[in-house]
């Protein structure tokens, strides 16, 4: 079964006037910070740290977003309003997991896609 | 000119450093900062322009706008932010800044209005300072003693 797509490059490659080093510039830089991110955020979910939860979602937002990744901001945004309130540590991680479970799949699109640039 | 770029993640400093030097080249030399505070160690009377997040770790950005402002009043300061609350632009703007500009994908793209006005704005001021009849003078004095050097050399 084929999966949905999960990233659009095509505002990295509007913003980076479609130059390849450049782009692969902002693809390394995201491959790197994302597992950073991830792992900082399961640590602060493990913690029920609401404060780091919602710091980092938020970070994660700007993020996801310049690389085209839609489909994590609702969820991402979602597990920052739930950790600026303090509220519902069950559904952050459920979200949390859906974050993960997202954002493998992403990697992989991208290090497919990253092929492209070289 | 000098520009600053203070924001706590990392990609959208990369990106919009790239971004910027992709549009200005070498008309701009910028610096990137992951927090406020590092900012300000560096900021002095060379400063000309800073693109400035709200959310940070330490100081907010409103913070650092005042402290920036209280050592160099002439730097320019834009809020790039994600921060859509009316109250805090309002102060950003009280404080000084000269835009309160949301992250999106149109963003990036009204930032070059304000670093292509920073970067002429000492050519606007000569103008000025001279009156316009007196700089186009100067201009073609210069003009024609270029051509005078060309033909006699």
């Amino acid at each position: 079964m084929k999966m949905t797509k999960l990233i659009d490059l095509n505002y990295l490659k509007e913003i980076m006037d479609g130059k390849k080093e450049l782009i692969l510039g902002m693809i390394d830089t995201f491959l790197s910070q994302l597992p950073e991110e991830l792992l900082g955020i399961n640590n602060a979910v493990r913690k029920s740290e609401y404060s780091v939860i919602k710091k980092l979602a938020h970070t994660m937002i700007s993020s996801v977003s310049i690389m085209g990744v839609s489909i994590l901001v609702p969820v991402l945004k979602e597990m920052e309003e739930l950790g600026s309130q303090a509220l519902d540590m069950a559904k952050i991680n459920e979200l949390n997991l859906k974050l993960n479970f997202l954002s493998q799949q992403v990697i992989e699109e991208i290090k497919s896609e990253r092929l492209n640039y070289l | 000119m000098n520009l600053f770029i203070v924001d706590d993640n990392e990609i959208m400093i990369k990106g919009l450093k790239l971004y910027l030097n992709n549009r200005f080249g070498k008309g701009i030399n910028i610096s990137t900062f992951l927090t406020g505070e590092s900012c300000l160690e560096k900021v002095d009377q060379d400063t000309n322009f800073v693109i400035l997040d709200y959310f940070l770790d330490g100081k907010n950005g409103n913070e650092i706008l005042k402290s920036i402002k209280a050592i160099n009043p002439k730097t320019e300061v834009v809020m790039l932010t994600s921060n859509e609350d009316i109250g805090t632009a309002i102060e950003s703007f009280r404080e000084g800044a000269s835009d309160y500009l949301i992250k999106n994908d149109k963003a990036w793209n009204k930032i070059i209005p304000h670093v292509y006005r920073a970067i002429t704005e000492p050519l606007r001021r000569m103008g000025k300072e001279l009156g316009s009849l007196k700089f186009i003078a100067l201009f073609l004095l210069v003009f024609i003693l270029i051509g005078l050097i060309v033909y006699f050399v």
